[in-house]
């Protein structure tokens, strides 16, 4: 077994690079900056009750103006200042919201739903009520990203119990099966506005407790919110010039809804920009021996032809290699589908890595776990990636666990072992819901399971939206 | 300690910049002469305290002469240069006396970019001061070493920003863009542990073709699971069988010798079809073999654990730790590391209030993976706790939440200790194995040292934020109450 370490990816923004998503835009501004297609202003609308209206009017006005760091931030590299959200700042545009982009909702009616003794008719009471009010903005004002904020009396009564949050504000309420979040934005889906879900705790200034400081807080949230508001780019990773353009492809599953067996594939597609597509593909058999879902060497190709397809309306060319990522062994018939897809679309090089939570670890000897970047190589083509780890440019670990590496399996590929594990910890930090970078897994993979999240809410009638905006 | 990290970060750059300006100069590039002053201003102001210290050829005239940082509060006026010859001094105080400087500052300082000379003459710069003003070649001709030595007396934040500054000079408005900022230094290397340990398992391995009967149903079908088919056939007929061996495809396959008479497999199998080989004869066939041995290497191990007290839980997919006797409530096993100390390997807490009543069982806990690397066999122990209930420790539902703040609290160090205990047991149980009785009837794995790799980056602890690491146990007793 052999040790290399990866050094940390490049990011590029408008007028330089950096590792850090934060300092990079701060410093050198959103990538498409100097693009002239992009739009130069961010037409936000709200739906919440008047109090939170007023408190989403005043947490905008706060990332338009700029937030400072906590004071007592021991890492000051992880805890940078927001840099304001406004023309001459980071993201180059200005936040334009106003009391005619929001529509307030009664406070009897919250009431009204709060009272329901079923919950399940609670959730689906609450889901009527915003997207009422969601369908009236799309349709009769210009906004180009709807904010809901929810109170924290309805909250308790549509989520399950220690929902905290995690990295994002919208991570609260993941774990239920009728799950207000993921059916909102599903059935919001059609209006063609993406959403984006917010607690009335966390814009409260005065509740503090527990929650991440404003900085940071206002970091993820602004990136994702100028991510969801139109084909934007807040950053794109560094790429060799010597090399052809690539497009990563990560398949993934999900079950319906109604906990039965049906599984259906899911295609997340990036391109060079880091752009993420997504596409529905069809129901799967499960290998009866391992329990996996597992694609025909038909399904196989049809998605992958569906997926590069996009890829080429999107980059008006297809690529010259493909990189497929799969949580599970790739089997003969998947390899061939795939294979004969690219084959027909004359794209001559094709990577299949399956990516696996690893029981495999490595100890330093002290508190500290190893680097992220850290690499054992356990066999030519098997290979150990601490993705998650100490962290040299924030000067400590920023993660809560000991650090659970990734496996990488390279089953086929025209590329060494050390490029494919490079461009994999590149995309872990291609996540626009996460502006710190040290994500776990690949966005191709790392996000799958949000988006089957919501893709499980659409039915078969459903034209699904293709841009990752609207599932994160 | 940090200041002392920061001092010397400060040091290095700072010469890293008069080497530079030296360079530059040597080649005639004199831009970065002009380019330095207002670094110049920016330290001496922070480090000397000099705050009203200002560029003048930016604020008052472009070439102001004879100085061109001045602080009018202080009285103190700066010439920046990268000439460090004593001609330069006199041209510089001939200047300041041309212009009567003296009546507006009383301190004249020359800082040379580059290097100072040794010692200047003092006649000649006496002759042009007089009596206007004082000129010390000793004390008022500074370069890059006395700005260092300012630096160690500073206090922190004024080091700070002085460090910040240089950096926003040396590397682009950005701090820290450089590498180094980006990525760990690759020296020194650190050694890192793997989970992994060395695994050793009996020359021989057995297999034969089992009695077709036994993989029948009463009703004459084909059964599928070929283990199951002899476990349940071995219970129906009240057969004590070893569980370690594996079956597939119709065959039996074990380290046990089938040849011997007193093998316990003997009446399952069709002695003529009996073929002892190499192991690696075996799982070197296809993945499939090799999962197989894989699989008869876990039975294995389950088999010699079991009689040192430890089950594994089908379930969960993890070995736990349970009391040598069914009313013990705690178990704790003797293993030196870095000194001899012992672990708690189960435990048992009662109710304050109701003291008979359990409030919660906790074993140490761990998975294994067996891995093939360059011909060598290793397993992989990775720790983990279980929270169990009732006699025959099954999980407990309500275990869930002290577990995950018991792994939230985890450190690498917490971990890595515990991996190293159960190693270390591991090898401690097989010496225990060679004087037992059983030993000779049951094969048997054993253990050799974890496997240590070379090449990880190195990272010096004691110039970051310690962690917090909980004291031993405490996680439990704030999470115990479930």
């Amino acid at each position: 077994m052999k040790l290399d370490f990866l050094p940390e990816p490049r990011l590029i923004f408008a007028n330089g690079e950096h590792i850090c998503p934060r300092r990079g835009i701060a410093t050198y501004g959103v990538f498409d900056q100097t693009q002239d297609t992009r739009r130069s202003e961010v037409h936000v609308g709200g739906v919440g009750s008047s109090e939170c209206m007023e408190m989403l009017g005043d947490w905008l006005e706060r990332c338009k103006a700029g937030i400072e760091a906590p004071k007592d931030a021991k890492q000051e590299r992880l805890k940078l200042p927001f840099c304001g959200f406004n023309k001459n700042a980071g993201f180059g545009a200005d936040l334009k919201y106003s009391e005619s982009l929001t529509r307030s909702i009664r406070n009897s009616d919250i009431a009204e739903i709060v009272a329901i003794a079923s919950r399940t008719e609670r959730v689906k009471a609450a889901v009527d009520l915003y997207l009422e009010n969601i369908k009236f903005l799309a349709q009769n004002r210009h906004v180009d990203v709807i904010i809901c904020v929810i109170p924290e009396k309805l909250y308790k009564v549509i989520s399950t119990e220690g929902g905290g949050a995690e990295d994002t504000l919208e991570d609260a309420d993941q774990s239920e099966e009728l799950n207000f979040r993921r059916s909102l934005k599903a059935r919001a889906m059609p209006l063609g506005k993406p959403l984006q879900l917010i607690r009335q705790v966390n814009i409260d200034k005065t509740k503090s407790a527990g929650q991440q400081d404003d900085a940071t807080k206002a970091w993820n949230f602004c990136t994702a919110l100028y991510y969801k508001s139109g084909p934007t780019i807040p950053w794109k990773l560094e790429q060799e010039s010597s090399r052809g353009t690539s497009c990563a492809v990560g398949i993934a599953f999900y079950r319906s809804r109604d906990r039965q067996t049906l599984c259906t594939s899911l295609a997340q597609i990036f391109d060079e920009l880091g752009n993420g597509l997504i596409l529905r593909g069809t129901p799967v058999d499960i290998d009866k021996d391992d329990l996996s879902p597992r694609l025909s060497t038909q399904q196989a190709y049809d998605l992958i032809k569906a997926a590069l397809t996009e890829y080429r309306v999107a980059m008006r060319n297809f690529p010259a290699r493909l990189v497929i990522h799969k949580s599970s062994n790739f089997t003969a018939e998947e390899l061939d589908g795939i294979e004969s897809a690219a084959r027909d679309l004359h794209i001559d090089a094709v990577d299949f890595v399956t990516i696996l939570d690893s029981r495999l670890r490595l100890f330093r000897d002290g508190n500290y776990p190893p680097f992220r970047g850290t690499l054992a190589r356990v066999e030519d083509n098997r290979l150990l990636l601490y993705s998650r780890g100490s962290v040299w440019y924030y000067q400590t670990y920023p993660g809560m666990y000991v650090p659970q590496p990734i496996e990488l399996r390279v089953v086929k590929s025209e590329e060494s072992p050390l490029l494919i594990a490079r461009e994999i910890l590149g995309l872990t930090k291609m996540n626009w819901n996460n502006t710190q970078f040290d994500g776990k897994y690949p966005v191709t993979l790392g996000c799958a399971r949000k988006v089957g999240e919501i893709m499980k809410y659409l039915s078969e009638a459903d034209v699904p939206q293709i841009r990752y905006g609207y599932y994160m | 300690m940090k200041h002392i990290e920061l001092l010397n970060q400060f040091r290095e750059e700072v010469s890293k910049l008069a080497l530079e300006i030296e360079s530059s100069t040597a080649m005639g590039h004199f831009d970065i002469n002009k380019i330095c002053e207002d670094l110049v201003c920016g330290l001496i102001r922070e480090l000397y305290g000099f705050d009203g210290l200002r560029n003048l050829n930016a604020e008052e005239k472009q070439n102001f002469p004879g100085i061109d940082l001045a602080d009018d509060r202080a009285r103190v006026a700066i010439q920046v240069t990268s000439d460090r010859s004593l001609d330069k001094i006199k041209d510089t105080l001939a200047k300041c006396v041309k212009y009567k400087h003296y009546e507006k500052y009383d301190r004249i300082i020359v800082y040379i970019l580059t290097k100072k000379q040794a010692s200047y003459s003092s006649d000649p710069i006496d002759a042009i001061c007089a009596d206007r003003f004082d000129f010390s070649t000793r004390n008022d001709i500074l370069d890059s070493r006395d700005i260092s030595t300012k630096a160690a007396t500073a206090e922190p934040n004024r080091l700070k920003a002085a460090y910040e500054l240089l950096l926003a000079y040396t590397r682009g408005s950005d701090v820290g863009l450089a590498d180094q900022d980006f990525d760990p230094p690759q020296e020194p290397e650190e050694v890192l542990s793997t989970n992994l340990v060395e695994l050793y398992f009996p020359p021989t391995l057995f297999i034969a073709e089992i009695r077709p009967e036994l993989l029948e149903s009463a009703k004459g079908r084909k059964l599928k699971n070929h283990r199951k088919a002899i476990k349940d056939y071995c219970r129906k007929n009240g057969i004590g069988t070893p569980s370690d061996f594996e079956a597939s495809s119709g065959r039996l396959i074990t380290f046990h010798d089938l040849e011997a008479d007193d093998c316990p497999f003997r009446h399952l199998i069709d002695e003529g079809t009996i073929e002892p080989l190499a192991p690696s004869d075996y799982y070197a066939i296809d993945e499939p073999h090799e999962r197989i041995f894989k699989s008869l290497l876990r039975f294995v191990l389950q088999q010699k654990l079991y009689r040192h007290g430890v089950l594994w839980q089908h379930n969960e997919g993890k070995f736990i730790f349970l009391p040598h006797k069914p009313h013990q409530n705690k178990r704790t096993e003797a293993w030196v590391g870095q000194k001899a100390s012992s672990r708690m390997v189960f435990e048992r807490k009662f109710k304050t209030a109701k003291k008979g009543d359990v409030l919660s069982t906790r074993h140490l806990a761990f998975s294994v993976d067996f891995l093939l690397l360059d011909a060598e066999w290793f397993v992989s122990l990775t720790p983990d706790w279980f929270f169990s209930y009732g006699d025959d420790y099954r999980r407990s539902i309500y275990g869930d939440k002290p577990l995950a703040g018991l792994k939230r609290m985890e450190k690498n160090r917490s971990v890595y200790d515990q991996f190293r205990f159960l190693a270390s047991w591991l090898e401690s149980i097989d010496r225990e194995d060679l004087f037992s009785d059983d030993s000779e009837s049951s094969p048997s794995l054993s253990f050799s040292s974890p496997l240590k790799i070379k090449g990880g980056r190195s990272l010096d602890e004691q110039l970051w934020e310690p962690l917090h690491v909980p004291a031993e146990d405490v996680g439990q007793e704030r999470l115990g109450a479930f």
